[in-house]
């Protein structure tokens, strides 16, 4: 189910609460999406407590910056935006670096001249999958580039629409598309050769 | 499955379900899109793996994280907007 923000959270009244840095306003801010913005770090590949210091990081930004926040995004994209920054800052793996994947080649070898499939999806019969799901889950999602990881888990965990993905971590919707195909095809190509079975 | 004219081929179906764009495809290429699930299994196949990934990671990864420690941070961020403030 879609995430709801606190509808106090996009009234003009809030907005200018916010700008004014009153104790109040952000408190609720941070209560509400603290454990949003923990949990996009831990997904994004940080140890746990790398995670905790860069989701405090990022809440003492967001408070210094408050004065310039202008509300044209949500308050939970610009936290996003602003998580993203500090991945980035601190990563290498976060660094844009889109031009090549060898995902591609993978992929090319899947289809004919027609775009017809030549080497379909495989349907694996595995009787220890569901119990080791979470251990191949987390050794694929090890598999694919940070940046991409942050955006598969933005999408999938946390449910934020294109728009939202696509200004927090400032790239353009066809961008967006490519990372997530290739984060959702390399994982997907993981699993599989792991005995990926569909429920 | 062959190529029929005016219909999906995998790869565009593939394409599709994969970097999300099914959601701006209009009503008659959807319509397209899912006679081309009906018809082909491989693709079906493909959309249901891809949505069993999404399944499995929020399943994963989607938990409310450790109350306590979030409550942690908190602490931490709001004595730090008290001195800034001060």
């Amino acid at each position: 189910m879609a995430y709801t923000p606190p509808p106090e959270f996009g009234t003009p009244e809030f907005l200018v609460r916010l700008q004014r840095q009153d104790r109040d306003a952000i408190q609720k801010v941070v209560h509400e999406f603290l454990p949003q913005i923990l949990r996009a770090a831990r997904g994004a590949g940080l140890q746990e407590h790398e995670a905790d210091d860069v989701t405090q990081q990022v809440f003492l930004t967001f408070i210094e910056t408050l004065p310039r926040f202008e509300g044209r995004s949500q308050v939970r994209t610009w936290l996003f935006g602003i998580l993203y920054h500090k991945l980035r800052e601190a990563r290498r793996g976060f660094q844009k670096q889109d031009k090549h994947d060898d995902i591609d080649e993978t992929l090319e070898t899947r289809f004919d001249d027609r775009g017809m499939w030549q080497n379909p999806p495989r349907k694996a019969d595995n009787d220890l999958w569901d119990q080791q799901i979470r251990k191949h889950l987390e050794e694929c999602l090890e598999t694919v580039p940070e940046r991409h990881r942050l955006a598969f888990v933005l999408r999938e965990v946390e449910g934020l629409e294109t728009k939202e993905i696509c200004n927090a971590l400032d790239v353009s919707g066809t961008n967006l598309g490519v990372i997530l195909y290739r984060a959702r095809n390399r994982l997907r190509e993981c699993l599989e050769s792991r005995g990926f079975e569909e429920r | 499955m062959m190529k029929v004219p005016g219909m999906f081929s995998c790869r565009e179906v593939h394409e599709h379900a994969s970097m999300g764009t099914y959601d701006e495809l209009g009503m008659m290429a959807r319509i397209r899109f899912a006679m081309h699930l009906m018809m082909c299994v491989h693709c079906a196949r493909y959309v249901r793996q891809l949505k069993a990934l999404g399944d499995y990671a929020r399943r994963m990864l989607g938990g409310q994280p450790d109350p306590e420690r979030c409550e942690r941070i908190e602490t931490v961020v709001m004595a730090s907007c008290d001195g800034h403030k001060h």
